[in-house]
């Protein structure tokens, strides 16, 4: 699995190496808004943007819980850029 | 916003305004030679008083109802923060000790009201450098974006 726990948040200011593509299945969850997302995610909006932007590495344990509001495997919405 | 970042902009604003008033009062007790006036003393209490109503209310209001407190990243924001906090108050404290040591020298008495004035002071840069440290975090590269 390529992301996250031990390293949550490490990355909060430097670009990740774990790209997600958490945008595209926003738009492919019927347009879903970043603040829904948050919502169903229970974290704050400004966690869901700076996940998006590749600015914060989210825990494990969140990263699931994205990864299932998606329908998705982590592996889907969290990919190791080499 | 989140309630996060609102509180550390109160508590810089509350910084400020302080900061704002001790040097107002200084200016007026050692430049102008006279005392902080009651009247206007009155009316920037009232106006503080209002500010602290208003910014209470602004505090409580959530972007969602479903949205936490605080999550996991702005917990972990808020402990860099407060690293840096307990760095800065070792930093002004020893600054502080080693200036007065300079220049009063070691046998010097600080009297008790000044050690009250030097623990909030001390109190309120340390929380000045709190919110400036957790702003710094969210505000690094950190537009709103998109909603």
């Amino acid at each position: 699995m390529p992301c996250c726990s031990s390293m949550a948040g490490e990355a909060e200011m430097a670009k990740s190496k774990i790209k997600n593509n958490i945008r595209q299945f926003r738009f492919e969850s019927n347009q879903m808004t970043q603040a829904q997302l948050a919502d169903k995610a229970g974290v704050t909006r400004q966690t869901i943007i700076a996940i998006e932007a590749r600015q914060y590495l989210p825990s494990l344990e969140l990263a699931i819980r994205i990864a299932k509001i998606f329908g998705k495997k982590v592996d889907d919405v969290f990919e190791y850029e080499e | 916003m989140n309630k996060t970042q609102k509180a550390a902009w109160y508590s810089l604003a509350c910084f400020t305004i302080l900061l704002g008033l001790v040097v107002w009062w200084t200016v007026q007790l050692f430049v102008m030679k006279e005392r902080p006036g009651w009247v206007s003393s009155r009316y920037i209490a009232m106006l503080g008083y209002l500010a602290v109503l208003t910014s209470g209310w602004w505090l409580r209001r959530k972007q969602s109802k479903h949205e936490p407190d605080a999550d996991e990243r702005d917990k972990m924001i808020k402990k860099k923060a407060l690293a840096a906090a307990t760095i800065s108050l070792v930093l002004i404290v020893a600054g502080l000790l080693l200036y007065m040591y300079i220049v009063f020298g070691p046998d010097y008495s600080v009297p008790v009201w000044a050690l009250v004035i030097f623990s909030f002071g001390i109190g309120y840069l340390v929380l000045a450098v709190y919110s400036v440290a957790v702003l710094f975090q969210y505000g690094r590269r950190g537009g709103d974006g998109e909603k």
